[in-house]
């Protein structure tokens, strides 16, 4: 049987959650509101993920199928994946943090609380509605939210160096008149390049079950807000551990920082008509990686049939998610655009005729 | 023995004086000359002897010239040969009987020119007859050296009487042309001087009334005259010089240098075809690209007419009209409507773009592709740095002119000695 941890009011003893709204931990008992640090210092576990550490390598193997956990509050047993952290008793409906997915080398570095409370979530997602012409007309009233999940999903924040050269070829454009001749000179250039730069704490998500197209999209979150991991903070929401390791996620990262290097280095080809890379020879020399844990809320909608998953940025209010186009409202645009765009360009063509 | 020898002298110089200067008909000159390369240099020396040799046989002499172009000072290749025949050397027996073939490439120019004393040795019917053969087989893929053979054969067969060519009637000139034109004196027509003359009658009264409300418009912009003319017959002329003749004859044209153009459609059956004359400061106006352009919108109606469609040369005609008023204002002529087409590509571009934007406002999600905004700031160190010359290269193009051509078929002077440009085709 593995440990699971429920927190409880020290005033009243009912079962307290983390309010994303006040960011503290409150009593829906009794009321009372307690700082986040007050619950830290009855949690002393100071051991934290460590690159190198192949605690979670060793773990790789318990990160499928099921784990079985017993309630605190009710004692009922709770089935649960294997890489969940935390969760709700389908029995009691209260809020369990299942400390063994979050301790000792599995503990993340630190947690972006959530910003955006689940009351909040209608407005912000009804605002992501506005100016999307081609939603179909029935899908606002026609929806159903199948499934709403506060959710913090596991991400690896890499800090890395690039170094490395690039060789580039240019070529600058003259044009001048000679004679009865229009002439034009197309001058080659060889350009090197070797530099280095820095990047700081780029996401990735650590999850496979979450898509990486979606968790991208979420992006930029506001590290300012990253405060040390507490379990506090995942009261009341859903967690995973990760189960995709930083060796596994750093090839992403990596084609991100090494595309934003060349471009950089790009950038640095200056008075050239064009540019064209030949050679890139980019690399990361050092790199770093923290375990953080994210707020996301996902909304499953069905709609004609089909779900619909939207992606809400916890900390910022970001909406992500692909949503159902109308056809017939394509083809009304298309034609009502088609026809003022030709109305104006006939007009330009009559006056310049 | 010095009387002897003083009348020797006398008899021969008087014999030399009675003697014309083409009777000393001179076998050193080439009878071929073939800078078109035409024929291989054994073919042109076979042909070569063999006018010299039937030349004895038939008492005619034969010149064939084909030339890439025109010497300096000579406009068309019957000029030319007119000129070789004057200089000397061609040209058989006491009356100098010659035949010469040029063709002048540049200007796709083909003549045949006869003489005989001060007439011509071959009628006008042997003459078309000859020229018909050689410009058979440069229109088919046939060997050109054959033909000159034949060319050569049936020269004196027409001389000899062997062949008979059909002849016909020689075309009386127009009502209106001057009977003499080297006294004819240039005068400015009155106003009401009709422009649509519809001599050939293939325009309605409706669009003979329309016509000349675009012209009367034009002529009022633009202080130029414009005219129309439609022809049954070339009168056994070039086109150029039936429209610049009448242009002249008639009386057109404003101001001292007679400004205006005139539109003349030619049914003669033998040669159908149309052509714009223009004249003074209209001959500036009309370039080489206006030319083209206006005959590449006429000539569809023209053939459509010529096919039988009803309307389809007064259709043309307001078209051509229309288009010399956008030609006059200096805007491009096109065959298609630009607004319209203006309209339906900013139709296809706006509507497809606004779709687009709107269906990319739909999906928002997306793999990041780049790691900019975790670029740390100030941490970029360009260490190297060196950009190295490696060569250059150089495309010229030359230049369109912007010089006023004059129109598409370069210049030419009228019967009446005006100079005048323009342009026209076959239909």
């Amino acid at each position: 049987m593995n440990s699971a941890k429920q927190y409880k009011c020290p005033a009243c003893g009912a079962p307290i959650g983390f309010d994303a709204a006040t960011g503290d931990v409150t009593c829906q008992s009794c009321g009372n509101a307690f700082d986040i640090s007050t619950l830290e210092t009855l949690e002393h576990d100071t051991q934290s993920f460590q690159w190198g550490d192949h605690l979670h390598q060793e773990d790789t193997a318990t990160m499928e199928g099921t784990r079985t956990y017993q309630c605190v509050s009710c004692g009922a047993q709770i089935e649960v994946d294997a890489t969940t952290a935390a969760t709700r008793c389908p029995y009691c409906d209260n809020n369990v943090v299942l400390t063994d997915q979050v301790s000792g080398g599995l503990r993340p570095n630190a947690v972006i609380p959530f910003r955006i409370t689940r009351k909040e979530l209608p407005a912000v997602v009804n605002k992501f509605y506005r100016g999307k012409h081609l939603l179909p007309k029935t899908f606002l009233s026609q929806r159903k939210l199948k499934e709403v999940q506060g959710i913090y999903v596991p991400f690896w924040l890499f800090d890395c160096r690039m170094d490395g050269n690039m060789v580039m070829q240019g070529t600058r454009i003259r044009h001048y008149r000679e004679g009865d001749y229009d002439c034009t000179e197309t001058s080659y250039y060889l350009l090197e390049r070797e530099g280095e730069m820095s990047f700081s704490r780029v996401p990735v998500d650590a999850s496979v079950k979450m898509p990486d197209d979606l968790m991208d999209s979420l992006e930029p979150f506001d590290y300012a807000d990253l405060v040390d991991f507490n379990d506090a903070y995942l009261s009341g929401y859903l967690a995973d551990r990760f189960d995709s390791s930083p060796d596994a996620e750093l090839p992403r990262a990596d084609r991100r920082m090494l595309n934003s290097a060349v471009d950089v280095l790009r950038r640095t080809a200056i008075g050239y008509s064009s540019v064209t890379i030949r050679a890139n020879g980019m690399h990361i020399t050092d790199a770093d990686v923290r375990y953080v844990l994210l707020p996301v809320y996902l909304l499953n909608y069905e709609y004609q049939g089909k779900i619909y998953r939207l992606a809400v940025n916890g900390q910022t209010g970001k909406v992500v998610g692909n949503l159902p186009i109308s056809k017939g409202r394509s083809l009304a645009w298309f034609l009502g655009s088609g026809a003022v765009g030709a109305a104006v360009a006939f007009l330009l063509g009559m006056l310049l005729q | 023995m010095k009387r002897f020898f003083t009348i020797f002298l006398c008899l021969t110089l008087a014999a030399l004086l009675t003697v014309p200067a083409w009777a000393a008909m001179d076998t050193s000159l080439p009878r071929v000359v073939d800078e078109l390369d035409w024929l291989e240099d054994s073919e042109a020396a076979e042909l070569n002897d063999y006018i010299l040799a039937r030349s004895e046989e038939e008492g005619v002499d034969v010149g064939i010239f084909l030339m890439t172009l025109m010497p300096d000072g000579i406009d068309y290749p019957s000029d030319y040969a007119d000129a070789l025949y004057a200089r000397g050397g061609y040209g058989w027996g006491d009356t100098g009987r010659c035949v010469m073939l040029t063709v002048d490439m540049y200007q796709g120019l083909l003549a045949v020119t006869s003489y005989e004393g001060d007439g011509e040795l071959l009628t006008p019917g042997q003459s078309d007859a000859v020229s018909d053969l050689i410009l058979d087989y440069i229109n088919s893929d046939a060997p050109i050296a054959g033909s000159l053979t034949e060319f050569v054969d049936q020269v004196y067969d027409y001389v000899a009487g062997r062949r008979v060519a059909e002849e016909y009637d020689t075309v009386a000139l127009p009502d209106w042309y001057p009977d003499d034109v080297a006294s004819f004196v240039d005068f400015h027509t009155a106003a009401s001087t009709p422009r649509v003359v519809d001599d050939a009658d293939l325009f309605t009264d409706g669009q003979e009334a329309a016509m000349a409300v675009k012209i009367a418009a034009l002529r009022e912009a633009y202080n130029m005259d414009f005219v129309v003319y439609t022809s049954p017959s070339a009168y056994g002329m070039e086109h150029n010089m039936l429209a610049a003749d009448f242009y002249q004859f008639c009386g057109y044209g404003v101001g001292d240098d007679f400004s205006g153009g005139v539109l003349l459609i030619c049914m003669d059956p033998m040669d159908r075809g149309w052509f714009t004359a223009t004249c003074g400061r209209y001959r500036d106006l009309y370039t080489s690209q206006a030319n083209e352009r206006l005959n590449a919108r006429l000539r569809p109606w023209l053939v459509r007419g010529a096919e039988g469609e009803e309307d389809a040369y007064g259709e043309g005609v307001l078209q051509y009209l229309d288009d010399t008023a956008a030609v006059m204002s200096g805007k491009k002529v096109y065959d298609y409507s630009i607004p319209g087409v203006m309209a339906v590509i900013a139709f296809l571009l706006v509507g497809g773009i606004t779709v687009g934007i709107e269906r990319h406002k739909m999906k928002t999600v997306r793999q990041a592709a780049d790691a900019e905004e975790y670029l740390v700031p100030g941490s970029f160190d360009l260490r190297r740095h060196r950009d190295f010359y490696l060569h250059s290269t150089v495309t010229r193009t030359r230049r369109e002119s912007s010089s006023k051509s004059g129109g598409g078929g370069g210049g030419f002077s009228s019967s009446g000695g005006r100079s005048f440009g323009g342009g026209g085709g076959k239909f």
